[in-house]
């Protein structure tokens, strides 16, 4: 209402010089022309796709995208490959791929082919000629087997060069020669066997290197990754599920032409790498190597149903030989996006538990002495809804409680609180409390927000 | 020229610049707000529709899984870009399907990071291409987990508003150009009188007194232009008056010395043998001589008062004493004429404050002018009345009377009527001169063929209280 002068004092404006006026500024409105590429493609893409159709996104991995540019025939320039789903059936899964001729996008072939999901796909020169394939993996849903496709194209023609089933699937160098290899994790639910088998590049054609057969009895598979074991070696890591929600990790390296895993297996114990509940495997540190994570128990809580235990994500990196050497460990929260690393001079001293009467989620970490014996706060994890924490804070600061403030944007502020006042404690145990005591600059350092993968 | 044309013009040109101006900045600011705030509103709707939507039913936890649904359901018609953003401002996915990976860092991601709506206009920090950019928070449960931002080039509206704006600037500049030209002509208009007024003034300072400024229109100019004319005008006559009494003088002063010079050669001729003719010669030339005398006094009397140098030398006095002199003094010449000169005074004295000398010489100058005027056999009356504090003295005669429309203008300096007799016209003129300075009335009534009325009005000097207050008054006014 406010803008109807505005309105009339432009159009008589318009009126008076004479001219109508162009346009409403709702017919103005365009999306921004910088991506006057990716708008042009986008525009080529949908002109070409049977009616009804809707852009796919694939699951994995995570950078793949419903569109994307590249060089599939290796002339130098880039050819623009996009997923499709028709509204004509949920079970089909299109591949458009366009070629630039002439300054125009032109079609250079598209084919289908039968699932309802797009659960992989990427680019990778798998048979050694330096033109990456296509890897398209379609699914049938949860808990389904998928179908990996590779496909090249040569003379305006797709060929499909490989077909094969699998449960999850890795690409990337294992046998260190500079090549991507193709891992594909295969569980057969009913005959209860598992294998993993390992393709890549030979005579210029795809050929299966070798295959390894796993545990059976899992679950199912649930993450596969190709990275570095160790500097010098990489390996596959492969997540399965095991029990009613344990899982474990298989590190399967690359020795002789042949898959193996190097970690101990000792009758009636547990595997290394089990864990009470799924964590897993990734480069936690940073350091470029890929550690293996486990669940271990904080101190004092055996009694605890597993639930409620507040587990502690421990992480190894495979020592080389037959063992797993420890790295770090995390405290970590997906429900309330914290990820705690725990110093290491706390490691075997300290525990955690949820405060009971709070209502908001609160975590904290005291020190754990001689058996529970001495008890002391080391530093209390809380988060505060941001509608109240404004009035939260100024108690702080009235209190003179000492705080870190870890995350301030979002729904919840997090923070960290510090024991204020000393706990009574013997002397010696007084000492090795005194040395696990934080900082806020090293509490800042040792928090990161936690995503949902 | 820095006349009043250029800066007329100049003023009114710049005041109309201004407003122009003035009116374009706000004119510019109504599009501005306009266009921007429309789309602006266009896109927020759309995006926090759509936000709400996503929010509500895209089930998926991870973002991912947001992404593709908002990309399965955007509609074929959306004119805007749209991205998903993670937390770190890194673009999942675009409404183009590209996941290109970009971080962005404009304030309204980083307000959606924080949870609140995110406005950004300006330019892109990539493209540097101003657009403007719409950013909700994408929620999972109780958290936020990406960024969904909308965003349309600014460009178009800009160039949109701009057109119109310079619709506007050339409206305005033709409104300024057309002011600049009626103010012009408004110009022409007050200056032009103004400049005919000059030259006509220049005309008349070079001589010309029969130049005349034009008069254009009735108003300020206007009235200065007649005003000018009436000055012109009366310069011209006094200009006429001052050749005439030049003349006139001449001519006055030209019949005595040519009779005195016309004896003198007689007697010297004669060489003073006859006794009669030569007595004859002298009188005629004393009474010529006296005749001259009589014209320079008048003339220095007039110059006295024109300069203001004329100054009275009052005394208390009757004038009933002057009157009886003047009854005297014309006796001669009444008997000589034939006239019946009568006196009519009261008995008590007329009392005034008065320069003895001044006052005969009113009087000896309207005799002179009653027995000049009046035929043989005529009648010439003076008669004195006095009320409670005035006096007034009449001197009546049965002359030819002045012609009515002479009547304004006997007072006036040179003014001589169209009588053919001698004399400087200055004469009633320095009466009246005299009678005002005397705080005295000076009255001329005339019916031609019937005589003439001349009526003098004085003041009556207050009764002195005694000898002794008279003298204090003496001493006091001393």
């Amino acid at each position: 209402m406010k803008k109807a002068w505005l309105l009339s004092a432009a159009f008589c404006a318009a009126l008076l010089s004479g001219c109508g006026l162009t346009d409403t500024p709702n017919e103005l409105m365009r999306a921004p022309s910088a991506d006057g590429d990716q708008k042009s493609i986008n525009q080529a893409v949908m002109q070409f796709l049977p009616a009804g159709s809707q852009l796919a996104v694939p699951l994995h991995p995570a950078e793949a995208s419903a569109v994307s540019l590249q060089d599939l025939n290796g002339d130098g320039a880039p050819e623009v490959v996009a997923f499709y789903k028709s509204d004509k059936t949920d079970y089909e899964i299109g591949v458009l791929v366009l070629t630039q001729k002439q300054g125009n996008w032109q079609k250079l072939t598209s084919f289908t082919g039968i699932g309802n999901e797009l659960d992989y796909v990427s680019f990778n020169d798998l048979t050694g000629d330096h033109i990456p394939e296509m890897l398209i993996g379609l699914g049938g849903g949860d808990g389904l087997n998928k179908e990996l496709s590779v496909f090249s194209i040569a003379d305006d023609k797709t060929q499909e060069l490989m077909k094969q089933s699998y449960s999850v699937m890795a690409v990337g160098d294992l046998n260190g020669d500079q090549q991507p290899e193709l891992a594909l994790v295969m569980h057969d639910h009913t005959n209860f066997t598992s294998k993993a088998e390992l393709f890549g590049a030979k005579d210029g054609k795809i050929t299966k290197l070798t295959e390894i057969a796993l545990d059976g009895y899992v679950n199912g598979y649930e993450q596969a990754i190709i990275g570095k074991a160790s500097p010098t070696r990489n390996a596959l890591f492969i997540e399965s599920g095991v029990g009613a929600h344990s899982s474990a990790t298989d590190l399967l390296l690359w020795e002789n032409g042949e898959l193996r895993n190097p970690l101990a297996k000792v009758e009636g114990e547990m595997d290394l790498t089990f864990k009470a509940y799924s964590l897993y495997s990734e480069d936690i540190n940073g350091d470029g190597i890929i550690e293996v994570g486990t669940m271990i128990q904080p101190l004092g809580t055996e009694d605890m149903a597993m639930a409620e235990i507040p587990w502690i994500s421990s992480y190894f990196q495979w020592d080389g030989k037959t063992g797993l050497k420890h790295v770090e460990d995390h405290y970590q929260n997906f429900a309330q996006g914290i990820d705690l690393k725990i110093p290491d001079k706390w490691r075997d001293k300290y525990s955690l538990a949820t405060l009971p009467s709070s209502n908001s989620f609160t975590m904290r970490f005291f020190y754990y002495g001689e058996n529970g014996k001495n008890k002391a706060e080391l530093l209390t994890l809380q988060s505060v809804p941001q509608t109240e924490w404004s009035k939260f804070e100024n108690g702080l600061k009235q209190k003179q409680v000492p705080y870190v403030l870890l995350k301030e944007e979002g729904k919840q502020v997090l923070i960290a609180i510090l024991p204020q006042a000393a706990p009574n404690l013997g002397k010696s145990a007084m000492q090795e409390y005194r040395a696990m005591q934080l900082t806020a600059d090293e509490i800042r350092q040792l928090y990161k927000p936690l995503s949902i993968p | 020229m820095k006349g009043i044309k250029s800066r007329l013009v100049l003023y009114f040109g710049m005041i109309l610049l201004l407003i122009v101006l003035l009116l374009e900045g706000l004119f510019y600011w109504a599009v501005h707000t306009y266009y921007f705030g429309t789309a602006t509103e266009a896109l927020e709707t759309r995006s926090t529709t759509f936000t709400n939507f996503i929010n509500k039913y895209a089930t998926g936890y991870r973002l991912k899984d947001k992404a593709r649904y908002i990309l399965e359901n955007i509609s074929s018609q959306e004119y805007a870009k749209i991205e998903v953003l993670d937390l770190n401002g890194k673009v999942i996915l675009n409404s183009y399907g590209f996941q290109t990976g970009e971080l962005i860092q404009t304030s309204d991601v980083t307000d959606a990071i924080r949870g609140q709506k995110g406005l950004f206009v300006g330019r892109s920090p990539q493209s540097r291409e101003r657009v403007i950019a719409i950013s909700n928070p994408l929620t999972f449960a109780s958290e936020y987990v990406g960024v969904l931002r909308y965003t349309i080039s600014a460009e178009p509206l800009y160039q949109a508003v701009n057109r119109i704006a310079l619709y506007g600037l050339s409206v305005g500049a033709g409104v300024v150009l057309l002011a600049f030209a009626l103010s012009l002509l408004m110009a022409k208009r007050i200056v032009d009188p103004i400049e005919e007024l000059t030259n006509a003034a220049k005309q008349m300072a070079e001589g010309n007194f029969t130049a005349r400024a034009p008069k254009r229109y009735d108003d300020e100019v206007g009235t200065l232009a007649d005003t000018f004319n009436y000055m012109a005008a009366e310069i011209g006559k006094n200009e006429k008056l001052k050749n005439d009494f030049i003349s006139s003088v001449s001519h006055e002063l030209r019949t005595p010395l040519t009779s005195i010079k016309g004896w003198g050669e007689t007697l010297i001729s004669g060489g003073l043998e006859e006794p009669e003719e030569t007595m004859l010669g002298l009188e005629v030339i004393s009474k010529e001589t006296d005749r001259l005398i009589g014209l320079v006094e008048e003339l220095l009397d007039f110059s006295k008062f024109q300069s203001g140098e004329m100054k009275l030398s009052r005394e208390r006095m009757d004038l009933r004493e002057i009157l009886d002199d003047m009854h005297v003094q014309f006796a001669i010449r009444s008997q000589e004429k034939q006239i019946d000169f009568q006196l009519d005074l009261p008995a008590s004295p007329l009392i005034v404050m008065g320069d003895p000398n001044r006052l005969k010489q009113v009087f000896v100058n309207l005799l002179d002018n009653a027995f000049k005027f009046t035929p043989k056999g005529g009648t010439i009356c003076v008669a004195a009345t006095a009320s409670e504090d005035r006096l007034t003295v009449t001197v009546t005669d049965s002359g030819e009377g002045i012609h009515p429309n002479d009547l304004p203008h006997v007072t006036e300096k040179f003014f001589k009527g169209t009588s053919k007799l001698s004399g400087s016209g200055l004469g009633l003129a320095i009466c009246k001169e005299i009678i005002q300075l005397h705080t005295g009335r000076f009255l001329v009534s005339s019916e031609q063929g019937r005589g003439t009325s001349i009526m003098v009005d004085l003041p009556l000097a207050p009764p002195l209280a005694g000898l002794a207050g008279s003298a204090s008054t003496v001493e006091r006014t001393e």
